[in-house]
C-alpha cells in the first residue's frame, strides 16, 4: 500500500490509486485495507498537486524555446520548480528508507512528514495557475513572482516562493549585467524592462520590478552610454576597463542582496556620466562648438560679419537662386580664414547656410545660417535644436541689415525730418541689437558657461542646453510668428530708409510708426499674460522696453501716432510738409 | 578686415596725443616701437587693421598722417624708440618750420599753400584701404597749427571724401588762464565753425577739466603734458576698444558713435572715465562693480569737460558706457533700473534715449588692476556752455579790436571779419540749438530752423 502512495504522491496512478474525473488522485473504492481512507485521499491531493506543477514543467521544457511564451524568466521559473518538486521528492524517499527500516511506520508519520508541503503545493499551484492562464512572461512574471513572495506571511510557503523569485532574478541580473557593462541588450524574447524603440532605447514601465522603478531610467541611460562607446571601440575593450570585473562582482553580490543595488548603480551611474562628459565635453570639445556658434550664428564676430555682408550684398541683388547658399557659405568661411589664418578653423567647416520656409524670394530673407555640430554631440543637442537657432541668426541678421542700411546713410546730407526719422528708426534697431546680445545672448550663455564650468554632470548639461535653446529662440521672439513678423516688417522698413531721404518722408514715416504702434500693442498683450510659463518671455520683454523708454518718450509718441496719422490723411494730396504733434 | 580709419595729428597738441594714443595701441596689440608683433603667434582676436596696416616685411604701420608747420613735436617722436613706426612718407612737418605763431590764420593760410601735398598724402593713404569708414582727427582748437591748419584739413577732407566721416579728438584750451595764449579765443572759435559745420562728431577733450581731474581726483600737484595726454590716450583708447577688439556690437564707429548724435548740429560728445589712472602712478584701487562704475561715469566731477549740469535745465541727449572687464550682464540690468530710479541722468524730451551700455573685451597684454573701468561718451546738452564761455571770451577781445591785425597780416586772402562774422553765427546757432534741445518743442524749432535754411 505504501508503495502505491508513494507513486501517487509523484503524481502516477496505479492499481489502487487512480485518477478520478476531475484529475484527482483517489484510493479505489474496492480497496479495503486497513488504512484511514480519508488520510490517504488527503494525502493524495499533494500528488495531484505536484502531477500538475510537473506537467506544468515538461510543458515548459517541452515548448519550442522560440515560439511565443517562452523565454529565459519561464525556463528560470520552471527550473526553481523543478528543485522545489525535487525537495518534494527527496521528503518522500527519506520517508521511504524510514518505512525499510521501520516496519510500524503510520500513514500518520508520512502525514506528518509531509505536513509543510500541503501549503507550499497550495500556493504554488495557485502561482502557477496564473502564471500559466495569464501567460506571465519576462519583467512581468518576476513581478508577480516578486511580489508574491513579498506578501506571503507563511514561511515555509515564501522560503519557496523566494528559490523562485532567485531563478527569475538571477536572469533579471544576467541581462542588467550585459547591458550595464557592455550595453548589449541580452533579450531574444522581449522579457526585459529596456527595448529598443525609435529614439533608441525606451523603458517598459510595466516591466521594471519595484526595486528598479527609481532606477530604471538611469540603468537605460548607463546602458545607452556604454552601448555608444562600446560599439565605437569596437569590442576591445568596455569603457570600464580595469574596473570591469569589480562592477561585474558587485552586480552578482547585489543580485543575492538586493540592498547593495542602488550603491552599484549610483557608481556605475557616476563613472558613465564621467566617462561621457570626458568623452563630450573634453574630448569633442563641446565648449569650443558652443563658443563657434556664437561666434558665426549669433555673430559675435561682428566685424566679420559685416565684412560678409559687404561681399555677399553683389550676389544677392537678383532673387533667391540654389547656388546663394554656396556663395554665402563660401564667402563667410573666406572671411574667416583670412582675418584669422592662424586660428584653429575646424569651426568654420562645419557652417552651412540653408533657407527657411517663406513666401520671399530675396536671399537676405531667406538665408539661415546652421552650425553642424560633430554628431556625437546630438545626445547633448539634438540636430533639431541646432537648426531652430538658425532663425535666431535670422532674426540677428535682419536687424544688422537695417542698422547697416541707417548707418549707409550717414554722411549724406539729411533734411532735419530725415535725420530725425533716421535717429529714431536707429534708436530701435540699436536697443533692439543691444538687447539681443547682451540681454539675450550674452546672459544665456553666461548661464550655460556657468553649468559648463561647474558640475560634471551631463544630465544638467543637457538641461541646460535644451533651456538655453528655448530661452534664446523665446526671448528672440522667434518663437512667436506674429511678433517675429512685426518686428521683421520694422526692420524691413528700415531698410528702405536710404530710398527716401531725398523724396517724400511721409509715408515711410507714419508706416515705421504704425508698425511701431503694432509693436507697443503686441508689447501690452504679452506683458498681460501672466502665467508662469511665460513669466520669462515677460521679463525680457519689459527689459527691451525699458531700454527703449529710458525717458519715457516710446510711451509718450505712441499718443503721437495716431495724431500724425490722423494728419496725414487731412493733408493727403498736399505738397505741404506734415508735422508732428 | 574690418572698416577702417584714417587719423590725422595736427599741431602740436595733436601729435602729442596722437603719440600718446598710438603707444598705447602698439602695447594693447602686442606690436613693438618698431612695428613688430611681440608674439605673432599669440590669437587675441584683435583687429590691427582699423588702424594699422601691414608692410610687405609685415611689419604693422599706422594708419595715420603727422601735419606740423614745427618740427619740435615731431622730431621728438622721431627721435623716440618709435622712431621707426610710422610711414615717414606720412609725416609733413613745413619746410619753413616756422610754425603757425599760435595764430589761426597763419596755420588755415599755410595748410592752403601746401594743400597740394597734404592733399596727396591723404589720397595716398585712402587708396590702399578697403573699407574705409571715417577721417579721425587730432588736434587742439586754441593753437595755430591744429585749429588753423586744422580747420583747414577738416574742410578738405569734407570736400575730398563727402561720403566719408570726420570724427575729432578735439582739445579745448584751459579757459581758467587764457595767458597761455592771448588769440585763443579767436582761433577758438574760428576752429568752433569748422567742428560745428562740417565735422560729424567731435569729441571734446576740455584741458580745463583734464588739469582739474588731474589735480583733484588724481592729487598731482602740477599736471605735466605727459600725464594730461596720458589721461586722453586712455580715452581714445577706450572709445576705440569695441572696433580693436571686435565682438558682437559696436564693431565700426559708425555703429558706435553715430546713434548718440540725433541731429546734425548736436555732435559734441563728452567723456568721462572711470577709475581714474595714470601710468605708473602708485594708487588705492577702488572697489569696481558695474553699478558702481555706471554711477561714477554719470557724476560731473568725473567728467572730462568743465560744464555746469545743473544750470539751465541741461540734460542728456543720449549717452554711451562702454564697460570693460568682468561684467556680469544681467547686472547691468539692474544697474540700469536703479540709476533711472534715482533720476541720476536727466534726458532730452523730445526724443527717445537711453543709456546704452557696450561691453568692450580688454587687451590681454595690458594689466589693470581693476575688475571694471568705463568709459562714458555722453551728448549733453551743458557743451553749450564751453561754447558760451569761448565765445563771451572772444567777444571781450574783439570790443577791444586786439591783436586783429595780426590775423589779417597772415591771413592771406582770407577775409579775417568775414570769417569772424561767420564763426561768431555758426558758434551761436549752436549754442542755440543746444539749449533748444532740452525743451520739448525741439522738433518744431529744429525743423523751422534748418528747413527755412536750407530753402
Amino acid at each position: 500500500m505504501f508503495e502505491r502512495l508513494l507513486l501517487g504522491l509523484m503524481g502516477l496512478s496505479s492499481d489502487l490509486i487512480q485518477e478520478d474525473l476531475k484529475g484527482r488522485f483517489r484510493l479505489v473504492p474496492e480497496y479495503e485495507g486497513p488504512e484511514d481512507r480519508v488520510l490517504v485521499d488527503e494525502l493524495l491531493l499533494l500528488g495531484s498537486t505536484y502531477k500538475f506543477l510537473n506537467r506544468f514543467l515538461d510543458e515548459v521544457k517541452e515548448r519550442n524555446p522560440y515560439t511565443l511564451g517562452t523565454g529565459m524568466y519561464l525556463s528560470a521559473l520552471a527550473d526553481g520548480l523543478g528543485s522545489i518538486l525535487y525537495d518534494f521528492r527527496e521528503t518522500l524517499a527519506t520517508f521511504e528508507s524510514y518505512l525499510l527500516e521501520t516496519p510500524t511506520a503510520t500513514l500518520s508519520d508520512l502525514r506528518n512528514d509531509l505536513n509543510e508541503w500541503f501549503a507550499i503545493f497550495d500556493a504554488l499551484q495557485a502561482r502557477i495557475f496564473v502564471i500559466h492562464n495569464e501567460k506571465k512572461h519576462g519583467c512581468h512574471l518576476l513581478k508577480y513572482v516578486y511580489s508574491e513572495t513579498k506578501s506571503c506571511g507563511q514561511e515555509t510557503v515564501r522560503q519557496r516562493l523566494e528559490t523562485l523569485f532567485k531563478r527569475c532574478n538571477k536572469v533579471l541580473f544576467d541581462q542588467l549585467a550585459s547591458w550595464l557593462l557592455y550595453g548589449i541588450l541580452k533579450d531574444p524574447h522581449c522579457e526585459f524592462f529596456i527595448r529598443p524603440d525609435q529614439d533608441g532605447f525606451g523603458v517598459v514601465d510595466d516591466f521594471v520590478p519595484p526595486y528598479l522603478t527609481e532606477h530604471a531610467s538611469t540603468i537605460r541611460q548607463i546602458g545607452c552610454i556604454v552601448a555608444k562607446f562600446y560599439e565605437e571601440s569596437y569590442f576591445e575593450k568596455s569603457i570600464y576597463a580595469e574596473k570591469e570585473d569589480e562592477y561585474l562582482s558587485k552586480l552578482e553580490a547585489a543580485c543575492e542582496d538586493l540592498d547593495m543595488l542602488s550603491p552599484v548603480i549610483a557608481s556605475l551611474s557616476a563613472f558613465t556620466s564621467d566617462y561621457l562628459w570626458d568623452q563630450l565635453v573634453v574630448q569633442q570639445r563641446l565648449e569650443y562648438h558652443l563658443e563657434a556658434i556664437l561666434k558665426t550664428v549669433f555673430m559675435g564676430r561682428g566685424d566679420l560679419i559685416l565684412q560678409w555682408m559687404n561681399k555677399v550684398q553683389q550676389h544677392f541683388i537678383v532673387p533667391f537662386e540654389e547656388n546663394h547658399l554656396s556663395i554665402a557659405s563660401e564667402c563667410l568661411r573666406n572671411c574667416f580664414y583670412q582675418a584669422y589664418p592662424d586660428e584653429d578653423m575646424e569651426f568654420i567647416e562645419r557652417i552651412r547656410f540653408v533657407t527657411s520656409k517663406s513666401d520671399a524670394t530675396d536671399t537676405w530673407s531667406l538665408l539661415m545660417l546652421v552650425y553642424d555640430l560633430p554628431p556625437d554631440l546630438h545626445c547633448l543637442l539634438s540636430a533639431r535644436e541646432v537648426r531652430s537657432l538658425g532663425y535666431a541668426f535670422q532674426m540677428l541678421l535682419a536687424v544688422r541689415r537695417a542698422e547697416l542700411a541707417l548707418n549707409s546713410t550717414l554722411g549724406s546730407r539729411l533734411s532735419p525730418q530725415a535725420m530725425k526719422l533716421r535717429y529714431e528708426m536707429e534708436f530701435f534697431v540699436s536697443n533692439f541689437e543691444s538687447y539681443l546680445h547682451m540681454d539675450v545672448l550674452h546672459i544665456s550663455f553666461n548661464k550655460l558657461r556657468g553649468v559648463l564650468h561647474g558640475s560634471r554632470s551631463c544630465d544638467a548639461l543637457k538641461k541646460a542646453l535644451s533651456h538655453f535653446v528655448q530661452d534664446v529662440t523665446c526671448m528672440m521672439f522667434v518663437s512667436l510668428p506674429r511678433f517675429k513678423e512685426t518686428l521683421l516688417k520694422v526692420f524691413q522698413t528700415c531698410l528702405r530708409f536710404p530710398m527716401y531721404i531725398n523724396a517724400d518722408l511721409r509715408s515711410i514715416e507714419q508706416e515705421f510708426r504704425s508698425q511701431q504702434d503694432i509693436l507697443r500693442r503686441c508689447f501690452q498683450v504679452l506683458q498681460e499674460h501672466t502665467t508662469s510659463q511665460l513669466d520669462k518671455r515677460n521679463e525680457c520683454i519689459m527689459r527691451f522696453l525699458y531700454r527703449l523708454d529710458y525717458n519715457q518718450q516710446y510711451q509718450a509718441t505712441r499718443r503721437e501716432v495716431k495724431a500724425i496719422g490722423d494728419k496725414l490723411r487731412g493733408a493727403n494730396g498736399s505738397s505741404s510738409s506734415s508735422s508732428r504733434n | 578686415m574690418s572698416r577702417q580709419v584714417v587719423t590725422i595729428q595736427a599741431g602740436q597738441c595733436g601729435n602729442q596725443i596722437g603719440f600718446e594714443f598710438w603707444k598705447k595701441l602698439c602695447l594693447e596689440h602686442g606690436i613693438s616701437p618698431q612695428g613688430i608683433a611681440i608674439n605673432p603667434d599669440d590669437n587675441i582676436g584683435d583687429c590691427k587693421d582699423v588702424f594699422f596696416y601691414q608692410a610687405d616685411d609685415n611689419h604693422y604701420i599706422p594708419r595715420s598722417v603727422l601735419v606740423d608747420l614745427e618740427p619740435r613735436v615731431i622730431n621728438t617722436i622721431l627721435n623716440s624708440e618709435h622712431e621707426r613706426l610710422y610711414n615717414r612718407e606720412n609725416i609733413y612737418v613745413s619746410k619753413t618750420g616756422g610754425g603757425a605763431g599760435n595764430n589761426w590764420a597763419s596755420g588755415y593760410s599755410q595748410g592752403h599753400q601746401l594743400r597740394d601735398e597734404i592733399v596727396e598724402i591723404l589720397e595716398r593713404e585712402t587708396e590702399n584701404v578697403d573699407s574705409l569708414d571715417a577721417f579721425v582727427l587730432c588736434h587742439s582748437i586754441a593753437g595755430g597749427t591744429g585749429s588753423g591748419m586744422g580747420s583747414y584739413i577738416i574742410e578738405q577732407v569734407k570736400d575730398r571724401f563727402p561720403k566719408k566721416l570726420i570724427q575729432t579728438y578735439s582739445v579745448f584750451p584751459n579757459q581758467d588762464d587764457s595767458a597761455d595764449v592771448v588769440v585763443q579765443p579767436y582761433n577758438s572759435m574760428l576752429t568752433l565753425r569748422r567742428l560745428i559745420e562740417f565735422a560729424d562728431c567731435c569729441i571734446v577733450l576740455d584741458n580745463t577739466a583734464l588739469n582739474r581731474i588731474a589735480c583733484e581726483r588724481l592729487h598731482i600737484q602740477n599736471p605735466s603734458f605727459a600725464q594730461v595726454n596720458n589721461m586722453v590716450s586712455n580715452i581714445m583708447s577706450l572709445s576705440t576698444a569695441t572696433m580693436r577688439f571686435p565682438s558682437a556690437l559696436y564693431t565700426d564707429i559708425k555703429s558706435l558713435l553715430f546713434p548718440l548724435i540725433p541731429v546734425q548740429s548736436l555732435h559734441f560728445l563728452m567723456t568721462g572715465f572711470t577709475p581714474l589712472m595714470i601710468n605708473d602712478q602708485e594708487q588705492a584701487v577702488q572697489r569696481t562693480t558695474v553699478l558702481d562704475v555706471m554711477r561714477r561715469l554719470l557724476q560731473q566731477k568725473n567728467m572730462m569737460v568743465s560744464t555746469n549740469f545743473s544750470g539751465n535745465q541741461h540734460c542728456y541727449v543720449n549717452l554711451l558706457n562702454i564697460i570693460q572687464g568682468d561684467v556680469d550682464t544681467s547686472d547691468l540690468h539692474s544697474s540700469l533700473t536703479r540709476l533711472r530710479d534715482r533720476r541720476y541722468a536727466a534726458f532730452i524730451p523730445w526724443a527717445p534715449a537711453g543709456i546704452r551700455v557696450c561691453l568692450s573685451r580688454r587687451s590681454p597684454y595690458v594689466k589693470t588692476p581693476f575688475r571694471v573701468s568705463g568709459l562714458m561718451l555722453a551728448n549733453h546738452t551743458s557743451i553749450s556752455s564751453l561754447f558760451s564761455r569761448t565765445m563771451s571770451m572772444y567777444d571781450k577781445l574783439i570790443k577791444r579790436g586786439a591783436f586783429i591785425e595780426q590775423f589779417r597780416k597772415e591771413a592771406g586772402n582770407v577775409d579775417v571779419m568775414g570769417e569772424f562774422a561767420a564763426a561768431k553765427e555758426s558758434v551761436n546757432s549752436a549754442i542755440e540749438d543746444h539749449l533748444a534741445a532740452t525743451k520739448k518743442d525741439f522738433n518744431e524749432y529744429y525743423k523751422q530752423k534748418y528747413t527755412s535754411k536750407a530753402a
